[in-house]
Parts: C-alpha cells; structure tokens; sequence
C-alpha cells in the first residue's frame, strides 16, 4: 500500500500515530486486531510493526555491521544478558550477514555509517526496519534524496521483499510509488482523498487537482 | 502568627523573590535561547557582589559600586561567550555544562584569592539605611529597595524584549534559531548579548543582594542551585512567569523558615521536584 | 608487534607495576595508589552512567557519599560491626536510593534529568548537613573509622594489606564493568546513548535499560563510597556534594569518556596532580578547574583518545 498526498498532508504524521510517537486526538489504532492505541511504542514492535525514517536515523558511531547487529537485539529475549560478550551470539551475526549480503553491503560491513554514500545509507535504513523481522513495515519515504537510478535500485529491491511482510509506503516519487503500489491512499490536509487501484487514482480528477501547483517528480 | 510579623515575612519573601530573580532571569534567557545550563552563572553573581564592595571600599559610592558590579558580570560573561561557549556550540550537550562547571571552580579560587573568605557584609548607603514606618510596621528602607529594582529590573527586560528591536531578534533566536539564522540575524552576536545581559542583571544583584545574602566562599555555589531551581520550576520562554516563579520560591522560602527550620532549605528543592514531575516544562514554560 | 601483542605488553606491566612495584614503594606513594584505585572505581560508575548509557548525572555523589556515611554511622555509632553486614546494608540502601532516585528523574529528558539529579543531590545533602545532624555532626563529619575486619587473620589495620584488598575490589568492580559493556546489554545501552529514538523504534524499552544502568552505577559508587570510608576514616559533607559529582565527571573526561581505561586514568592524573599542587597551593580548585577547561577545549578524547590513534570510536575497546 502506498500512501501519496501533497506537504503537509499529514503521511508522516500518520505513521508517527501507528507506531506510537503521537497520540492520536480520537478513534484507535488496530495492528492485527489488537488495539494498540495505548501501547507503548517500543511495546508496538513485538506486535509485528516496523518502521523506517524519511531522514536517515541510524548509529553514527558504529560500524554498517554493528548498526545491523543492533537491530536484532531488542527482540532477542538475551538482551538482559550481561555476562557473555556479544561477540559470542553467533546466530545473530549469521542473520546480520544474511540481510547485509541480501543488499550487497556485506563487503563494507567494517566500515563507518558516515563513509556511506547516502543511497548505501538508505539501504542500512531499510536494514535496520527488516532486522525486526516485522510483519507490517512503514516505510518513510525510502527514496527521498536519491538520484533517479539509486531510487529504481531501491525500489526493486523493496519489490523483492518477503511476500509476508505488509509493506506500507510513503512516498513523493511517483514513478516509484505507482509501480510499488497495489493500493494507493491520496491524503489531502489530514483526510483520505481516493483510495484504491493505482490505474483508478491515475484518472482521478480531484486528484490531480490537488496535484496541480506541485511539482511531481514523475 | 501576628499580623505585622506576617507581612514583614511577606515583604521579606517578596525581596528574596527579587533577589531570585535577579540571579534567575539572566540564566533563564541563557537556558531558553542556548540550551546551556551555565553552572558559573552562580559566580557571576557573587563576583559582582565582591567587585562591587571593593568598588565600594575604594570610593565611598554606592551607586558607582553597582554599576562596577554589574560591569564585572557583564565581562565575565562576555569573555565565557567568546572564549569558551563558542568553541563548544553544537557538541554532545555536556561538554558546555561541564566547562562552565570548570569555570566556577576557577572564579571560585579567583574570589578567594582576591577577596578571602571570610565573610562580607555589605552596609547599604546611608540614604537607605533606614527603616519606614507602615503604620505601625517597620521596614527596612533597603529591602523596600530591592523590591523597586527588581520591578525596575523586570520592566525594561519586559520592555527591551517585548518592545525593541534588539528584543524581537533575541525572542526570534530563542524561538527558532534556525529559521533566525536564515532571516540573516547574526546569531553569534545574540548569544554573546544575552549572555552578557544576563550576567550583568547577576553582578547587579550580587551587589545589591549583598547587604541581605553577604558574600562568602561558597556563595556562588548556594545560588546557582538557586538559579537552576528558578529555571526549571518556572520553566523558559515567559519573563512574567519567570517573576512570579522567582516570588513563589522566594516566598516559600521565607515562610519555610519560619515553619520547619529544621529542614526550610530544603523547601525550595521538594517545590522543584515536585514540579518536574509533575509539570516537566515547568508551571510558565512555553516549550516542552 | 601486532596490536595484540602490544595488549599483552601492557598487562604485564600493569600487573607488575600493581602487585610488585607499588607495595614495595615507599608508603605515601602505596596512601596514593589506594586513593587512586578508590576513585577511580567512582569514576568507573560515572563512565557506564555518563559515558556508555549517555546519561549526564550531577548526583553520583548521592551513592558514594550515602554509601561512606551509612559505613560512618553504623561503626562508629556502635550500630553494627561486622564488615560484610555493614557492607550488604549499605550497598541496599544505595540501591533503594538509586531506584527511587532513577524512576523519578529518568521520566524526564536529558537536561532536566541533570537538574533533577543536582536537585536530589542537594537534598540529600542537606539531610546530612541539617536535618541529620545529631547522627551526622554536620560539617564537622564523622571521624574515627577503624578498618575493617575481614575475619581473617589478616589484618587490614596495615595499609599494604589494605591496598591488596583495595585491588581486588578495584579488579573485580572493573572486571564487572568490563562484562557489562561487552554484553548485549552495554551494546544497547551505547545504542540508547547515540539514538535513543530509534532504539525505541526498534522495540527497545529504554526506560527500563537506563534505570538498570542507574541502579548498577549507584551500586559501584557505593561501592568506592564504602572503600573511601573505610581508608579515609573520616567523612564529611562534601563527600555528598555536587561538586564531588561534577569532579567525577570530569576525571572521567580527563581519561577519556566512554573508554574502558578512562575512569582510572583520569583518578590517576586528577589525583596526582591533586597531590602535587597542593603541596604549593591551596587553590586547587583554580588549577583543577584550568586543567580541565584546557582538556575540553583542546583534548576532548582525554588520554584515552589522545593514545588511540585510530578516528575516534566511542564504542567499548576491547581492552
């Protein structure tokens, strides 16, 4: 699914009630029929929910690989361990390397997240969502500030993505964004304008209304 | 209690209330347009008082005495600023805390060379050394004094930022830096003029406070948890709630004394507390 | 030589200049080497609160001093002799403290969390100063601490047998430290120091992980706290003030923050310079002050960062 709509529309904002960084000012929110409105938002993530940032939020003073390792560990039920080195948890850097691989970033791993480029650390961002082996993922904006050849990488790999993983997308790339989409939801200052098949939003007329004005980056 | 006792207590709440806000308002713009907790702004405060009394002992006029007590803070603030602060700007938020923290051990030693420390008690001028009759009650003419100057002082802060130019640029900073910085404001030299104006309102009641609080080793010490408390009970961004912060913890203060000397220092602290867990911003606070 | 060669190197001579060289120094140097150690086990608490978990604290003074005092009282006032009593009681009630303190100041974010723990500091030192005067005597402190008797037959009356007993402490309170910041849990705690925003993203509750952290830092101030007690045989209010926290703060910057070495490289530098320039001056605290506005300005990395010559990596070392 992916969620378009012009600045301000509230897509972020969106995101920020689902997984819990905003209380919304009324109705609820479901995540697999549970009614997570009140939970935490670190609790929300044991529920299956994963996120990515539209500007890149990861570890600046760890390595590609320690930023991935770290993803894992909030899930592992060890991670009140305080006696065995972390080094020593061999599974978790198995599945660290499988996911880098998977991006072809296995090569840099002992590199510095400031010695990326910003495409590879977009690739990390997206990393650090799927290290939660979530079953809904939201993703920010995934190709913001990329060029136009890094974002079709990016999204070919998003395309090649689990098939059990719902991937909820915000995007302003709508080259992108129409051929991601199974489903396309167009905001418009906080409301749900159109909402369906991305060949019936295309001919929509009150959305390209809304769209005139805007640059689109098609 | 007897009713001339309370309303001397009253007046004598509302004086510390001013003396508070003296040494809290310069390190209330400080913390809301930079984001630093100056633990040296406590020093500020009790350097001016001593240069102040030096001043003082020297020539025999009060007003030139305040005046030489405000100057010293101003400096020292601004030589904080430019020689110190801005190197640190934008680093991880302790160093700037813990190089002030440095400082006030420096101006501590600084004091205690110059000045020792036995304790000083500045005398007030002679023209307000008097007490006035209220009907019966009799209040010392220097206190009344001190309430004047704080409301003085109160008044042309509230003026120079809600009225001036210079005012707006600084509630621009505070408010949004960055967007400021896009308008072309020179922000580097807004920080150094509100340190600069906060330490100097500090040096001023250093001095003026002096007859009250006296100066001694150990003072700067005493009143920048004072200060801090001022801070983060009132919260930033509002001057008139930073003056009704500074007369509630003055009053508590006071009456504290009165009714649990045992543990009255402590009543200022437990208000602290007691706000920052319940009102994190602060009960004035604009920003959350 | 590769790197781990050099490693080895170090151990060697560290484990020499410990166990050899220094009993056999003259005594004021083996008086030093004990404060040293003491401190820097203080320091090494503030490191893990300050420099691994990213919490900037101006109230670890609260657990060293509560820690000396409760010793203080307890022995002097004839309330309980034994060591291992006295020490269990004292290490509690650093940990009760420590939670009531933590779940309190640790709801509020980084800057308020200082103040609010500045605030506490000052709290409890007043209840020292004042309000617990007739057990405390104020700022006269308590005097007249005798050693502690371990049960054994060996006596720690003698202060070459204390500094043994002073490095085993030491060793084994860094030896902990050391297991912490290389598990999964110090991992995290790092984590929570450079995002705490995406940790929570990724499911972490970082409530619950800072406030462990609280707690096991209070623990090993309380543990120097205990120490300092013990060797010092006197304490006094200033053991609970602020500044004694913003000191900690700084030796831990002296050394080098969020490195293992740190706490005890910068004990050992603040406490040797103390040491020197006393003998010249009384104004230590100007000097002190200096030095370090000097290393923040200059030597940000502290010793630590100044050895390493790799970019500077806040992340554990392995030592």
């Amino acid at each position: 699914m992916v969620i378009i709509g012009p600045n301000g529309a509230g897509k972020t904002t969106l995101f920020n009630i689902i997984t819990g960084e905003l209380s919304p000012s009324g109705g609820k929110v479901f995540l697999f029929s549970k009614d997570v409105t009140k939970m935490q938002c670190y609790r929300r993530t044991h529920y299956g929910l994963g996120r990515t940032f539209q500007i890149v939020d990861l570890f600046p003073n760890f390595t590609v690989m320690e930023n991935t390792c770290l993803a894992f560990l909030p899930h592992e039920t060890s991670c009140f361990r305080m006696i065995r080195p972390f080094s020593a948890y061999k599974k978790l850097h198995e599945k660290a390397r499988a996911l880098l691989e998977g991006f072809g970033l296995w090569e840099k791993r002992e590199f510095p997240i400031n010695a990326l480029s910003h495409g590879e650390m977009r690739h990390v961002e997206l990393i650090l969502g799927l290290a939660m082996e979530p079953k809904v993922l939201l993703l920010d904006e995934p190709t913001a500030g990329l060029t136009s050849s890094e974002s079709q990488k990016l999204a070919s790999l998003i395309e090649s993505l689990h098939r059990d993983i719902s991937l909820v997308m915000i995007e302003h790339d709508m080259k992108v964004a129409f051929s991601l989409a199974e489903r396309l939801i167009v905001l418009h200052q906080g409301e749900v304008l159109a909402d369906g098949e991305p060949e019936k939003i295309r001919a929509n007329s009150k959305v390209k209304e809304v769209y005139l004005g805007e640059r689109i980056r098609v | 209690m007897e009713l001339s006792v309370a309303i001397t207590q009253l007046l004598n709440g509302i004086a510390l209330g001013m003396l508070l806000f003296l040494l809290g308002a310069g390190l209330s713009l400080m913390f809301g347009l930079m984001g630093i907790v100056n633990l040296a702004h406590g020093s500020y405060f009790m350097v001016g008082g001593y240069t102040g009394l030096s001043v003082l002992e020297g020539t025999g006029n009060f007003i030139l005495a305040i005046f030489a007590g405000a100057a010293s803070g101003a400096l020292l603030g601004f030589l904080t600023e430019r020689f110190l602060m801005r190197r640190v700007y934008g680093l991880r938020h302790h160093e700037p805390i813990l190089l002030t923290f440095a400082l006030s051990l420096i101006l501590s030693d600084f004091s205690l060379y110059v000045w020792t420390g036995i304790p000083r008690w500045v005398q007030p001028p002679s023209f307000l050394s008097s007490s006035i009759d209220m009907g019966g009650i009799f209040y010392p003419a220097y206190r009344f004094a001190i309430i004047l100057a704080g409301v003085l002082v109160f008044a042309l802060l509230y003026w120079f930022q809600e009225k001036t130019r210079w005012g707006a640029i600084v509630r621009a900073g505070v408010e949004d830096k960055e967007m400021a910085t896009g308008l072309g404001i020179n922000i580097p030299m807004v920080f150094t003029l509100v340190f600069c104006l906060g330490a100097f309102i500090a040096g001023f009641g250093g001095f003026v406070g002096s007859p009250i609080l006296g100066l001694h080793t150990g003072l700067d010490f005493e009143v920048i948890m004072l200060a801090l408390a001022v801070v983060v009970v009132g919260g930033i961004g509002s001057l008139p709630g930073c003056l009704a912060t500074c007369l509630l913890l003055g009053l508590a203060d006071t009456f504290g004394k009165v009714f649990w000397q045992k543990y009255a220092s402590l009543t200022i602290y437990v208000i602290v507390v007691i706000v920052l867990l319940v009102k994190p911003a602060g009960l004035f606070g604009k920003k959350s | 030589m590769t790197s781990d060669k050099w490693k080895w190197v170090f151990y060697a001579v560290l484990g020499i200049v410990l166990v050899i060289l220094i009993p056999l120094s003259p005594r004021y140097v083996q008086t030093l080497a004990i404060s040293i150690i003491i401190y820097s086990i203080y320091v090494c608490s503030t490191n893990l609160l300050t420099g691994y978990t990213g919490l900037v604290s101006l109230g670890q003074a609260i657990f060293w001093g509560s820690a000396a005092y409760l010793v203080a009282i307890l022995t002097t006032h004839g309330v309980v002799k034994n060591f291992y009593l006295v020490f269990l009681i004292a290490i509690l009630s650093v940990m009760i403290i420590g939670a009531a303190f933590g779940v309190l100041a640790l709801r509020a974010k980084r800057l308020y969390f200082m103040i609010l723990t500045f605030a506490f500091g000052h709290v409890v030192w007043s209840i020292a100063m004042y309000a617990l005067q007739p057990v405390t005597y104020g700022f006269n402190g308590i005097r007249d601490i005798l050693r502690p008797d371990l049960g054994l037959s060996w006596s720690l009356e003698n202060n070459s047998n204390f500094y043994y007993f002073t490095l085993a402490v030491g060793a084994l309170c860094f030896f902990i430290v050391s297991l912490i910041i290389h598990s999964p849990f110090g991992r995290i705690l790092v984590g929570i120091r450079d995002n705490e925003h995406r940790m929570i993203a990724l499911g972490c509750n970082t409530f619950l992980y800072k406030f462990l952290s609280y707690i096991v830092s209070a623990i090993i101030a309380g543990v120097g706290g205990i120490l300092f007690a013990y060797f010092n045989g006197y304490v006094n209010p200033s053991e609970l003030h602020w500044v004694w926290s913003g000191e900690a703060l700084m030796m831990m910057f002296i050394g080098g923050i969020g490195t293992f070495w740190g706490p005890a490289l910068g004990a050992l530098v603040f406490t040797g310079l103390r040491y020197w320039v006393s003998a010249y001056t009384m104004y230590w605290f100007g000097v002190e002050g200096t030095i370090f506005v000097l290393v923040v300005l200059f030597f940000r990395g502290g010793i630590s960062g100044f050895i390493t010559d790799l970019p500077r990596r806040k992340i554990p070392s392995k030592p």
